[in-house]
């Protein structure tokens, strides 16, 4: 159960999102409160998970919050979904951070900014992150064989390319390819997700 | 490629780890504006954030709270909501006297416009800071832009490995539902969007975009005028400056 927790916290007053977002884009000085106590939690989860380190993890939560802050204005109010734009801005802020540490070039960063982008955010289903759809993603995860579960963290929590992962996995390109669609058709598979077509 | 092999490449693009073949062909598709595809990679988004909801759950500092907040210049409420009560309690009375003194909502309002301003201010300087900390860094490299020009834009550009700051005079505002969106321009390929920002009514602008700065493969930083949500790609310049090698 405490592995719910954060997501508590995100989902509670989740009816009251777009009136989050209005008085977030009129500087409501306790918006940003409101946004930290409802987020705040589960942001920090995702962002020690990719950087494991706690004073990393906090200065990054504090540029993930004002760089939303700074960009909400451009924020759809009414279809608009927070949860998941603050975890994508954490994700490439983390991802960022991880990169100029290992000394890493800076690879799609194109697309790491388009898919940061508020205009993105829009016309996600009602409570897309609710608990029940949580809780099978979980288990779903937990059933993918070690192979899998680990290209599926270097791509989400390190970023790494799927070249970047043969050759950090000492593996061929083909097999690496083979376990990200096998890990991602399954997890979709079981959270009832039609292919992404349109 | 068709549609259904695309299929597979939307999810590891929105997740930014797409390369080589793979990638270029679904960019030159994307580039064709096909709408199956947007769609596509719509559905995948919605699909991987979903990921960012597995991590274990642990716990910040309370002091991270009252930082972030502190951050655009807002004081927090306190965490221990009894000494907050009873301080907002002592406080009431001790203001309560005052304001009671006080004749009309006029009053109420210019201390509200002050309070407003003060918070302003607060997070004024707080950004100020940031700006000066990433100056200071000694990596930093400075570019100046627009001397010599009848009606400038002028400025300077500021670059280091950790980001790309920029002090800008005579840019007059965006207008109406546009904005400035600054562009790293790489030596080879297409720019690189790197944030979006206003001009004050003065045409000032101070702008801090964080994040890793391939130095020895950008050749100049760019601004433009896009729509108030930004764009994939520059549709009009500014300015641009070069960095020297």
């Amino acid at each position: 159960m405490f592995f719910f927790l954060p997501l508590l916290a995100a989902l509670v007053d989740g009816k009251d999102e777009a009136d989050l977002i209005r008085r977030l884009q009129a500087r409501d000085p306790n918006a940003l409160a409101d946004l930290y106590d409802r987020f705040g939690r589960l942001t920090y989860a995702l962002i020690f998970r990719i950087v494991r380190n706690a004073a990393a993890a906090e200065d990054l939560v504090q540029e993930t919050f004002l760089r939303v802050w700074n960009r909400v204005q451009a924020f759809d109010q009414e279809k608009g979904a927070l949860g998941p734009w603050i975890l994508a801005v954490a994700r490439n802020r983390s991802i960022d951070y991880l990169r100029s540490v290992d000394g890493r070039m800076a690879q799609n960063v194109f697309e790491l900014e388009r898919m940061e982008q508020p205009s993105q955010f829009t016309d996600f289903e009602n409570e897309i992150m609710n608990l029940d759809r949580v809780r099978i993603l979980k288990e779903a995860f937990e059933k993918l064989t070690p192979n899998q579960r680990i290209v599926l963290e270097l791509a989400y929590y390190e970023g790494l390319s799927q070249t970047e992962m043969a050759a950090r996995m000492k593996q061929p390109l083909g097999t690496v390819k083979t376990w990200v669609r096998t890990a991602l058709k399954t997890l979709r598979e079981q959270l009832g997700e039609a292919a992404a077509t349109a | 490629m068709t549609h259904d092999e695309l299929r597979d490449l939307y999810e590891l693009y929105v997740l930014g780890v797409l390369d080589g073949e793979e990638k270029t062909e679904l960019e030159q598709h994307l580039a064709t504006n096909c709408p199956q595809c947007a769609a596509g990679l719509r559905k995948a988004l919605r699909f991987t954030s979903m990921l960012g909801t597995l991590p274990e759950a642990v716990e910040p500092s309370r002091e991270l709270r009252r930082r972030v907040l502190a951050s655009v210049g807002l004081e927090p409420k306190s965490g221990r909501w009894w000494l907050g009560a009873l301080a907002g309690l002592s406080a009431c009375l001790s203001i309560g006297v005052v304001v009671l003194t006080l004749d009309d909502t006029r009053r109420k309002d210019e201390l509200a416009t002050v309070q407003t301003q003060l918070r302003q201010t607060a997070s004024d300087r707080s950004h100020m800071e940031e700006v000066l900390r990433f100056l200071n860094e000694p990596e930093t490299k400075q570019v100046v832009f627009g001397e010599g020009q009848v009606q400038p834009p002028r400025g300077r550009i500021f670059v280091n490995p950790r980001g790309v700051a920029l002090i800008a005079a005579n840019l007059p505002p965006a207008g109406a539902g546009k904005t400035y969106e600054m562009w790293l321009v790489p030596k080879t390929g297409a720019p690189l969007p790197a944030g979006l920002f206003q001009s004050d009514a003065q045409g000032n602008a101070l702008y801090l975009r964080t994040g890793a700065v391939d130095l020895s493969g950008t050749k100049a930083i760019a601004v433009s005028v896009e729509p108030a949500a930004g764009s994939q790609t520059p549709t009009t310049v500014v300015f641009a400056a070069g960095l020297s090698e």
